[in-house]
């Protein structure tokens, strides 16, 4: 199922090429390359806020097969600050990750954040943590700390609104968007290294989606983003959004559906989240057939490795038994699990690629669902969700 | 099987200024591999919980010990949650933590620890404080743990509640239960391992001929069952303290602890409550981190200011080691600086611990030896020049401050915020080669966990770069080494070891 050579052109700094497309839904497993390196895509994208992974050396994440990693321009520009990455020769350099990054507008987390973030036309208007001042975030300052920073993959500044708001104000945060998107374009300094993503809001709402959407692709960005679905919205309500926008935006350039970490069956690229990292740091480990919660008492004496046929240096070398010894009391238990949830997205990703290589992706999905619900009480919305591209699940 | 534990003394000091010693010191390794020779003075490598803090296995083997495998120092306090598990587990505690490579030397308390809670040695047991408050440890319990935990070496159980305000009833009390302890240790199991007995120097500040006395009935009765001293007790503060609630947890070291029990509630009184109450001194308060960190109730002391005076009791170290036969390895346990262990190995100390690295590690204080490995390249194995690092000036010499503090920096330091040069321009390990004091100085800004593993790689690193030097000087200086090229004096290296050494 061999896609052919269809790339898009419009991005010196990206080239995206689909390898395999699942006959029955919208996955498809590609190569995107960016200014320092090629990145498989499905691909699962850790979150490094603060300029680092949790406790894991660089090098470890690169032995554990991570290309790209998300760092967040809110944090990064509050400490050590945009002058400093600018001395240090940008954030690549100065976490010495020489694989690729992305790095978000700054915009959420400000609007998530901050007290009185509010927003006007101009920008993102807010105190600032320090010394209570008022600040303002606009498009083009945003960009221009994310030029600053020197990722790869740099997100426009949009007009976020929480999932569960309903009423007008979805609408004019979707337009306002698209003028942001079309300030952040002009401001932005670095096309040659540096790609500016789009974002597509729209709330709920099917018909704002599609506007929203459509708006976007005539600016002819080398990918795109679906925003705005990462709260506290119902599942339901969720694949819905991501499927009528992945319906709309163009087949040969990623898309980057932010703050969650699955739904390829819908035709997602790149996907990020904090959950494995976080999860890891509250003693919770990742398998095939669930999350495993080692805090429990019930593996105080179990001695087998958190999943045998996982080959992280923690499933090689650890006991459950011991993790659970040491879980919150030392922060090595941190940095087990974290090494071993990576692990398991890595093995994940890798699995539904070369299951779409295959053209079997269908019954790795059915299996993997079965995995985790062995009594086939799989959660409604996933089911309709899979059902919707053609799915049904054992 | 029988495991092998040899000490062989290869010299003693020639100057009359040192008793130094170089040891070679032979241990097996749990997986029961070929022996390995570890030569003295060396250090154990601090545990809590049986991980070195901070560092996973593989990041270990990977970064600090490819290839040495100096022994591990387990503490029973630390561990006490988890003990029944080693003993179902059947393979013993390093292979439990990841670790089976190295050898193990099994302590009852955390060396890290400074603060001990006075009057809870009691009958026929000896109170342990770890996360969950009390363990009462009687001479059969602590031998089951040494069969679950399979150690290669392990330390007898010592009533350490003495201190130089004690009275004699109590001194009486703490030498007579060590020697039960120890008489009934060496006619139990010791499953193979070899035994270090404890001495107390807490005894020979309250009544020094009873001490003497003590150590005396040790060789003589049971010198052939014992392959080691440890001399206990430095630094450490036995206190009445007040403990919260019926867990019996410590309270947090450096909050003002209060003589009345009514000031807070839920608090039990120790069961000495009719006894003149000694309250902490204020010196020793003062190297105490200030911040009490919730939940962490009995975790160690965590000052490693190497610019503090030292208070390490030399007089009655050397009083002690006076006492011991030569022929015997002699550790002395504690959070000891790089300075206070090589004053320590000029009086016949041969064994220390890493329990510095791991306070120093908490902390941000980063041990830089670039003095010390321009005037010893011989005690630092290779030498390198660490590529630019990206960054902005690294063209510069960065802030040169090792000058200014003695051997160690406090990254957290202002100072730093923008200094692109690696923690130390003469070191090789992953740290150096990969990253900058900046990124450093950010990463404890924002309290990321990786600031302390970063710095750990680094400061154990260090440390062990520290301990060779300090053998190859003791190696001169006892007129073994036969470096001709060399045309300073012994004397002159040691003085300017301890030059580099020295805090300000």
């Amino acid at each position: 199922m061999l896609h052919g050579l269809r790339m898009a052109k419009s991005s010196p700094a990206l080239q995206f090429k689909v390898l395999a497309e699942c006959p029955v839904t919208k996955a498809r497993t590609s190569l995107m390359t960016l200014p320092h390196g090629t990145v498989e895509t499905p691909v699962f994208m850790p979150v490094g806020t603060q300029g680092t992974l949790k406790g894991l050396l660089p090098e470890q994440l690169e032995q554990l097969g991570c290309h790209i990693m998300l760092g967040n321009t809110y944090h990064l520009g509050n400490r050590p600050g945009i002058e400093l990455i600018k001395e240090a020769g940008g954030l690549h350099n100065f976490m010495n990750w020489n694989r690729s990054l992305l790095t978000d507008s700054g915009g959420f987390q400000m609007v998530s954040l901050l007290e009185l973030a509010e927003i006007t036309e101009d920008g993102v208007k807010f105190k600032s943590p320090y010394d209570g001042s008022e600040c303002m975030m606009t498009p083009e300052h945003s960009i221009q700390i994310q030029n600053t920073l020197g990722a790869d993959i740099i997100m426009q500044l949009d007009d976020v609104v929480s999932s569960t708001t309903t009423g007008p104000r979805v609408e004019e945060a979707m337009h306002r968007t698209i003028r942001w998107l079309d300030r952040c374009i002009a401001a932005h300094q670095n096309p040659e290294k540096q790609n500016l993503f789009p974002i597509v809001q729209g709330g709920l709402n099917p018909e704002l989606r599609k506007a929203c959407a459509k708006e976007l692709i005539k600016r002819d960005t080398p990918g795109f983003a679906i925003g705005g679905l990462s709260g506290g919205e119902s599942k339901d309500d969720f694949w819905k959004m991501v499927h009528i926008s992945t319906d709309i935006l163009p087949n040969h350039k990623p898309r980057y559906l932010m703050g969650v970490g699955f739904a390829e069956d819908l035709g997602c690229d790149m996907y990020d989240c904090v959950f494995p990292t976080r999860t890891a740091r509250f003693g919770s480990a990742l398998t095939f057939t669930g999350q495993v919660n080692l805090k429990h008492q019930k593996f105080k004496n179990d001695f087998t490795p958190v999943d045998p046929e996982c080959p992280c240096s923690t499933c090689k070398t650890y006991t459950k038994a011991y993790i659970h010894a040491i879980a919150t009391h030392e922060t090595m238990a941190c940095h087990l699990l974290t090494v071993h949830n990576i692990t398991f997205q890595m093995r994940l990703m890798k699995r539904i690629r070369e299951s779409i290589k295959e053209a079997t992706f269908v019954e790795f999905v059915r299996n993997f669902m079965f995995g985790l619900y062995p009594s086939k009480n799989y959660p409604k919305w996933s089911q309709d969700a899979l059902n919707a591209v053609g799915i049904s699940l054992l | 099987m029988r495991r092998m534990s040899n000490f062989v003394l290869d010299s003693l000091a020639t100057s009359s200024s040192s008793s130094s010693r170089l040891g070679r010191w032979t241990v097996s390794s749990s997986g029961g591999e070929t022996p390995l020779s570890v030569p003295t003075p060396a250090f154990l490598v601090h545990t809590l919980g049986g991980s070195v803090p901070h560092l996973t296995a593989d990041v270990l083997l990977q970064h600090v010990f490819p290839e040495q495998r100096p022994p591990l120092l387990v503490s029973i306090d630390n561990c006490a949650t988890f003990v029944d598990s080693v003993a179902q587990f059947g393979s013993g505690i390093a292979k439990f933590a990841g670790l089976p490579q190295f050898p193990v030397f099994l302590s009852p308390h955390n060396p890290g620890k400074k603060v001990l809670p006075s009057g809870y040695n009691i009958g026929e047991s000896v109170a342990l404080w770890g996360r969950r408050g009390k363990t009462a440890l009687t001479v059969a319990e602590h031998q089951r743990i040494v069969a679950a935990f399979k150690p290669q070496f392990f330390q007898t159980l010592s009533d350490y509640d003495i201190s130089s305000t004690s009275g004699l009833k109590r001194m009486k009390k703490s030498t007579t239960r060590t020697l039960e302890f120890l008489d009934k240790t060496t006619s139990g199991s010791s499953n193979g391992a070899d035994l270090f007995a404890t001495v107390e120097l807490g005894w020979f500040k309250v009544d020094g001929e009873e001490a003497n006395k003590t150590v005396k009935a040790m060789l003589t009765n049971k010198l052939d069952a014992i392959k080691g001293f440890i001399i206990s007790g430095q630094g450490l503060t036995c206190a009445e303290v007040y403990l919260s609630g019926s867990s019996g947890r410590m309270i947090p070291e450096g909050v003002t602890l209060s003589l009345s029990p009514n000031k807070t509630e839920g608090q039990k009184k120790g069961p000495m409550n009719n006894k003149k109450r000694t309250q902490m001194d204020t010196e020793k308060k003062s190297s105490l981190n200030s911040t009490p960190v919730e939940d962490k109730a009995d975790e160690d002391d965590k000052s490693t200011d190497s610019t503090k005076t030292s208070d390490l009791d030399y007089a009655a170290i050397s009083e002690v080691v006076a006492l011991l036969p030569a022929h015997l390895p002699r550790y002395v346990p504690g959070p000891l600086s790089p300075y206070e262990i090589l004053e320590l190995v000029l009086l016949g100390v041969d064994l220390f611990d890493s329990s510095w690295v791991t306070a120093s590690a908490d902390l941000g204080h980063v041990l830089v030896l670039d003095e010390l490995t321009k005037y010893f390249p011989d005690g630092h194995e290779v030498k390198i020049n660490n590529e630019s690092l990206p960054g902005g000036k690294n063209g510069d010499e960065g802030t040169n401050s090792s000058n200014e503090t003695g051997c160690t920096i406090s990254i957290k330091d202002k100072k730093y915020f923008s200094d692109f040069t690696p923690l130390s321009s003469s070191c090789s390990c992953y740290t150096c080669r990969k990253h900058t004091k900046s990124y450093l100085n950010h990463l404890y800004a924002t309290e990321e966990l990786l600031g302390p593993v970063l710095v750990m790689i680094h400061n154990l690193t260090s440390f062990n770069t520290m301990m060779a030097t300090i053998r190859h000087v003791v190696k001169k200086d006892a007129g073994v080494s036969s470096q001709t090229e060399s045309s300073t004096s012994s004397q002159e290296s040691l003085d300017r070891l301890k030059q580099c050494l020295k805090p300000c």
